[in-house]
This record gives structure tokens, sequence and C-alpha cells, in this order.
């Protein structure tokens, strides 16, 4: 029943969205504002010692990997560890984490759209018509600063039809669309709406009443 | 087993031929943006197809594991390449490509 009611939220930010004119001040702010509620929460659980030995059991995952499971660890063992320091030296961790029993679902749904993308870009290259009215959208984001932003802009850019351009500083996306008939806001906010159940995040403002 | 060659070979196939429609609209597409989304879409599901294809000939599991590795790795790379392209494009003023309105089509 959750789920449902951030579904149906998600649309409705989604439908203010498609209407810059409406998406100002207060209608604005309520979902982000539940959303840092959370991100605050999740800095206190995840300290740098565990996103250490995350990123090291990550990167000895895909030492193992590359080695071939012949396990040559003298050189692949030290490299990780370095590795992993690097790694925590260039991104400090962050305020999300990944969800993992989640990934099936949104790597279905990734998967889903990948083929569709293909599938479209690939007939309107062969068309000899070369059907395409490109359009550029300034489409507000609605989820946190950070990771779940990169995700969705790298998403964008694999998804049917769009392609992440610019995020300005008032966190407006801007999509160039090969196709202006294709309902490129929904899909956008399909996609937030995926990412945001892998982050665990809860854009819902169902209960946003009580927080204010 | 003769089943599973068959699927193979057609996942394959099916990979170089989205491939070469990537290429292919790399040469019609009109502008620089429409040109990037033709190159990732087209070939992210053309080496996704090439991945599975291999997978199901995969002799071992770090083997599978490798061949999806580089996959996930190619998507990466290609999605910021073509957000990298798109904006620097954007920076430098270029417009983007209109279709003229009520022609031809």
């Amino acid at each position: 029943m959750l789920r449902q009611n951030r579904l149906k939220i998600m649309v409705q930010t989604g439908i203010l969205c498609r209407q810059p004119a409406v998406l100002d001040n207060a209608q604005a702010d309520w979902p982000r504002w539940s959303v840092m509620a959370e991100q605050r929460h999740a800095v206190d659980r995840l300290s740098w010692i565990s996103a250490y030995a995350l990123r090291l059991g990550l990167l000895l995952g895909v030492w193992w990997i590359l080695s071939g499971s012949t396990g040559d660890w003298w050189f692949g063992l030290p490299l990780a560890v370095f590795a992993a320091a690097v790694s925590l030296w260039l991104t400090p961790p962050g305020r999300f984490r990944l969800r993992l029993h989640r990934m099936p679902f949104f790597a279905g749904f990734f998967l889903w759209q990948s083929l569709l993308a293909g599938w479209d870009v690939a007939r309107r290259t062969l068309s000899p018509a070369l059907p395409l009215r490109p359009e550029i959208l300034h489409l507000p984001v609605v989820l946190p600063e950070g990771a779940p932003t990169w995700w969705l802009m790298l998403v964008i850019s694999l998804l049917p039809g769009t392609l992440s351009v610019r995020l300005d500083e008032e966190r407006s996306l801007e999509v160039h669309c090969l196709d202006s008939r294709l309902d490129v806001p929904a899909s956008v906010r399909e996609t937030e709406l995926q990412i945001a159940l892998l982050f665990g995040l809860r854009i819902s403002g169902a209960d946003g009443g009580q927080h204010s | 087993m003769i089943l599973i060659d068959l699927l193979q070979g057609m996942l394959l196939l099916a990979g170089v031929g989205f491939f070469l429609v990537g290429t292919l609209g790399i040469l019609r597409f009109p502008d620089v943006y429409t040109r990037v989304h033709a190159l990732t879409k087209a070939d992210n599901l053309g080496l996704g197809l090439i991945v599975f294809g291999l997978l199901l000939g995969a002799e071992s599991v770090p083997v599978a594991l490798k061949l999806l590795l580089i996959w996930g790795l190619a998507l990466v790379a290609s999605a910021t390449a073509g957000y990298l392209v798109a904006r620097a494009a954007r920076r430098r003023g270029v417009k983007p490509w209109k279709a003229r309105s009520g022609g031809g089509a």
C-alpha cells in the first residue's frame, strides 16, 4: 500500500513538473524535504570503515573475475587495498546506499528500457523518412544531489529517445529528446521513482504533513 | 545443444546488427545530439546481445562474470561519454537540429 502511495505521489509530481509555472515554492518543496530527512538518517549509519570494507570487497571481487580465479593474490590483494583507499580519497562515502534487494527489479526495468531504446533508435535510423522531431526539455529533478542524481542522468541517456545534456544550479535537467511526440516527462519520472526505490529513498509526501 | 547454438548465433548476429545500425545512425542523423542518441543506445543494446550470446557458451563462472563486467563498464562509459559530448556541444552553443514544421513527414 505504501508503494502505491509513492507511485501516486510520483505521478502527481510528474503532472506538476510538466507545467513549470505551477512548480514553485511550497508545492515543489515537500517531496525534496522528506528525502532530506531520509538522508540525514543514512549519514549516521554509513561510516568510513564500512564504506572501505565494502569497496575493498568489491575490488577483490573484480580482481577475482579479472584474474580468471587463478588467484594471483600477491598482486591483486595489495592493489585492491590501495585502490580502495584511492577511491575513498576521490569519492568520500556517500550518504546513499544501494539496496541490493531492489537491484533485480531495477535491472529488469533497465534491461527492458534498453531493449526499447535500441529498437527505437534502430527503427528511426532505418526508416527512409528519418522520423526525428528533436526538442530540448527542462525537467526539475526531485531526487537528492549526489549518487541518485548521477544515476538518473546516466540512465536517462540510455532510455528510449532521451539524452542528458546539462544539470543547472536550480536542479533542472536539460534533456534532449529524439521525438517530441514521446511522453518524455513521464518516463523520466518513472526512472526517478525506480532510482528512488533502488536507493531506498522515500520521495513520497504521504506523511509529509507530520514533518512540518 | 543445437538449440543453444542456434540461439547463440541469433543473439550474436542481432548484436552485430545493432552495432551496424548505430554506425549508420552516425552517418544519417543530422546533428551531434541525435548522433549521440544513435551511438549510445544502439551500441548498448548491440553489446548487450553479444554478451548474452557469449554467456550461453561461457565455460566458467569467472568468464561469465567477466563478460557482464565488460558490459557494465561499457554502459557506464558510453552513458558518461554521451553526456560529456552533449554537454560540450551545449557549452559551445551548438544549436539542436529542428525538423521543419509541417514539411515532408
